[in-house]
């Protein structure tokens, strides 16, 4: 039976409380004001003191000013592998298939006034018309899908390019002009999106497992004992907890993921607090690989490396009939921004890419490859096989011709060899 | 504690108060006050069997009961009770037959508090969400991996505070120092089956007085009232769950009333004289109380195999000496020694088995 609320006079609830609804008379609710996903106003940096456009510093590790050395330190809080997880809640899978839309193409920007278009996935914008830097998070379609954490640029963009002219000028078979193009010029800082995921596998596997065993027999041919080896199989099953941490998958479609690949790692101990500020006066990309998608893919390599787990839980190397099964628990992930330095560029009608690791400096990229270089080693490489071969053939007749025709059998071998590693790394250095 | 109402008075005209002919008694033994027909003053306390109700005043609170639990069980299904209550004891001890238990059987209501109070305050607490999360189970057969995805339920917790202004009526509440002991006796009571009290329902019976007067029983009625307070606040706030609820509140015009609830009490006496109760839930027939095994007949069983057992042995030991005679007799009488020995072992069986049975129960 409810009585008068009124005389209870004087009771103030939690400060960042407000009412709800309650399903009976003479009680009230209050509950916790939930962060609405608040659409970020653009921000646009300027210099306070002189007016100038301000951005990211990575030295001084904050907003400064170029021009008169105004510097505010970056508003971020450092996490490292730490930050905070998100479950695989049906709700946020529903909301991150959606991806982020496309809404919000237009942003306004007040230095000029100019009706600025943003390209589709940018988080940031430089205006064309006064030059100012804008950092613009749309409306993700939840919460947690907009970026939480990201790791801030470490490595200066002229020590990058300096690393990456030395790249690029590494190598025999590329072609010349490469080493006084201006790919340097084109490099830009971008943070790039990754997902994040962990998860705790319990994995039972059954298999025939072989153990080698040595057996005495008698050969009748020879008719004398001899020793081989034999295999005894047997079934055995085990069981193995394997627990994934941090494993990337780029949230980004739009570069190389096998360059990307060559980049890691990442120290994910840097991992700070999102702030606007890192990401002023540099490129940011939204992901448009959604969660479900790159969870399958981390799925996949997660299942892998459970695989591997239960191979080296098995003493020996002979496995036939190999199964398992593998339990998922304890999944989670993040969506974060990491920092990259990249740069597209075209030789002879061919787009290429080249980034560096924005943290670490490490680098990777694909580089053209002067082909009639390649064949004309290969051809050097061959040639002395052939000749050899070819006077062999010649002096057949003659007793030394055998030992002519060996020793070109051999040096084609070892051509060949080489010839292969020489065709490959060629491959790999324009694959993307 | 606010506005404890302390209508109790120590009287010895039950008439004048509830207005029914019972005369308060106590029993010197376990010092238990109970309100009983005239007729029953000098007969044995249906609390400890053992003392003898006597005419004493008592205190007891202005108000009548107000709601009492009628007895469900018929004579007839008493004794089948009974019946099977008695049965698995061997070597039982004398007393303890149905027909002894039925007729000193006294039925008794022994009571609870029905407290009803107001409850102003304000309230905070965790209260609980079900969340679905996927997660999936993988299986490698063969040459690929085959997925099945699973739903999973978890609870996200979240806070929750606000205000009450809410008016209980009959909370429960334990009224004798000994409720928990007669639960585990005799079992729950539905009491939700209990009908308003008149004096007809009451017929012959014993009403036991609250021991545990209401300034004594609060600290429970409190705790009670508290989690009457986080069931409604968990329907409030339409939550599936509530945890770590806790209440600031005023607890305003209490007002403290009887349950009664049904009991058939009766006793046995072992063999040394003293008396056991045997305690019938009145509404449900489950049975409580030690049922004893004799060890005086374990003894006599004991004895008397053994005598046999000397006997069979005197007249084997006589037919093994007459074998050397007539050599047939060898075999009779070693058959015999053989069950001499059997029997000596089979006497221990009733010597060893009203002790053990009475360890079983006293545990």
């Amino acid at each position: 039976m409810s009585l008068d609320l009124s005389r209870l006079a004087g009771w103030q609830p939690p400060s960042n409380y407000q009412a709800v609804t309650s399903a009976l008379d003479g009680i009230t609710v209050y509950a916790p004001i939930p962060e609405s996903p608040k659409e970020e106003e653009p921000t646009a940096y300027k210099c306070p003191q002189c007016g100038a456009t301000t951005r990211f510093d990575i030295a001084a590790g904050g907003v400064a000013c170029e021009y008169c050395g105004y510097t505010v330190p970056a508003q971020a809080q450092k996490v490292g592998v730490n930050a905070e997880r998100s479950e695989f809640t049906l709700e946020t899978l529903s909301q991150a298939d959606k991806g982020w839309g496309l809404d919000r193409r237009m942003l306004h920007c007040d230095t000029c006034g100019a009706e600025l278009s943003i390209p589709e996935g940018s988080l940031t914008s430089i205006c064309p018309f006064c030059a100012s830097n804008k950092v613009n998070v749309r409306t993700a379609p939840a919460e947690n899908l907009r970026p939480r954490f990201l790791v801030p640029f470490k490595i200066k963009s002229e020590t990058i390019g300096s690393g990456v002219q030395a790249w690029l000028n590494k190598g025999w078979f590329h072609p010349s002009e490469l080493s006084t193009s201006s790919v340097v010029d084109r490099l830009s800082g971008i943070y790039l999106s990754f997902w994040t995921f962990d998860a705790d596998i319990a994995s039972d596997w059954k298999a025939q497992v072989g153990y080698e065993r040595q057996e005495r027999y008698y050969d009748s041919s020879s008719k004398e004992w001899k020793s081989r080896t034999v295999i005894d199989w047997r079934w055995e099953d085990g069981s193995v907890n394997t627990s994934i941490s941090n494993l990337l998958i780029p949230a980004s479609t739009r570069v190389s993921r096998v360059i990307l690949e060559r980049l890691n790692p990442f120290k994910l101990n840097d991992l700070v607090t999102y702030s606007p500020d890192f990401l002023a006066g540099w490129q940011a990309q939204t992901y448009d690989l959604t969660l479900p998608a790159a969870w399958e893919k981390g799925k996949a390599s997660m299942r892998d490396k459970a695989k591997d787990a239960c191979y080296a839980d098995i003493p020996t190397s002979h496995v036939r009939n190999f199964s398992m099964s593998a339990d998922f628990s304890n999944e989670a992930w993040r969506y974060i921004l990491l920092p990259v330095y990249l740069a597209s560029y075209a030789f002879q009608g061919k787009v290429y890419q080249v980034m560096a690791n924005g943290q670490t400096g490490a680098i990777a990229g694909q580089k053209p490859v002067a082909w009639w270089k390649v064949w004309l080693a290969v051809t050097a490489l061959m040639a002395p096989g052939l000749l050899l071969g070819l006077i062999g053939l010649i002096l057949s007749a003659v007793g030394i011709g055998v030992l002519l025709l060996a020793v070109a059998f051999v040096l084609l071998i070892i051509g060949g060899v080489i010839s292969v590693i020489i065709f490959k790394k060629a491959f790999d250095s324009e694959a993307a | 504690m606010s506005e404890q109402d302390p209508s109790t008075q120590i009287t010895e005209s039950v008439e004048e108060l509830w207005g029914i002919p019972l005369q308060p008694a106590g029993c010197r033994k376990c010092g238990q006050a109970h309100l009983v027909d005239a007729s029953r003053l000098g007969q044995v306390c249906p609390n400890c069997a053992s003392g003898k109700l006597e005419a004493q005043p008592a205190r007891l609170r202005a108000e009548p009961p107000e709601l009492l639990v009628p007895y469900r069980k018929t004579q007839a299904e008493f004794r089948l009770v009974l019946e099977n209550f008695t049965r698995p004891v061997w070597l039982a001890v004398d007393d303890f037959t149905i027909e002894k238990l039925l007729q000193r059987a006294m039925p008794v209501y022994w009571p609870m508090w029905l407290m009803d109070s107001n409850v102003f305050g304000a309230w905070q607490a965790e209260v609980g969400f079900d969340y679905r999360v996927k997660s999936s189970q993988e299986s490698y057969i063969g040459n690929g991996w085959q997925t099945r995805e699973v739903i999973e339920t978890r609870q996200r917790w979240e806070p929750r505070a606000g205000q009450i202004a809410r008016h209980y009526d009959n909370i429960h509440v334990p009224a004798l120092t000994d409720h928990a002991r007669l639960v585990g006796l005799v079992g729950e009571y539905q009491l939700n089956q209990a009908v308003p009290y008149d004096t007809a329902k009451l017929g012959k019976s014993i009403l036991r007085i609250p021991d545990l007067l209401p300034e004594s029983a609060w600290p429970q009625a409190q705790a009670n009232l508290d989690r009457a307070a986080a069931a409604e606040c968990q329907k409030a706030a339409a939550v599936k769950y509530i945890r770590n609820f806790s209440v600031k509140a005023d607890y305003q015009k209490q007002h403290w009333t009887q349950l009664l609830l049904p009991m058939l009490v009766s006793y046995y006496t072992d063999d040394d004289g003293k008396a056991h109760p045997i305690l019938i839930n009145g509404q449900s027939g489950v049975v409580g109380g030690a049922r004893l095994a004799s060890q005086r007949k374990g003894w006599k069983w004991a004895g008397i195999t053994a005598g046999i057992a000397a006997l069979v042995l005197m007249i084997s030991l006589l037919l093994l000496v007459a074998g050397a005679f007539i050599p047939p007799l060898l075999a009779v009488g070693g058959v015999g020694a053989f069950i001499a020995i059997v029997l000596v072992f089979a006497a221990i069986v009733p010597a060893v088995w009203p002790w053990w049975w009475n360890r079983k129960t006293e545990k």
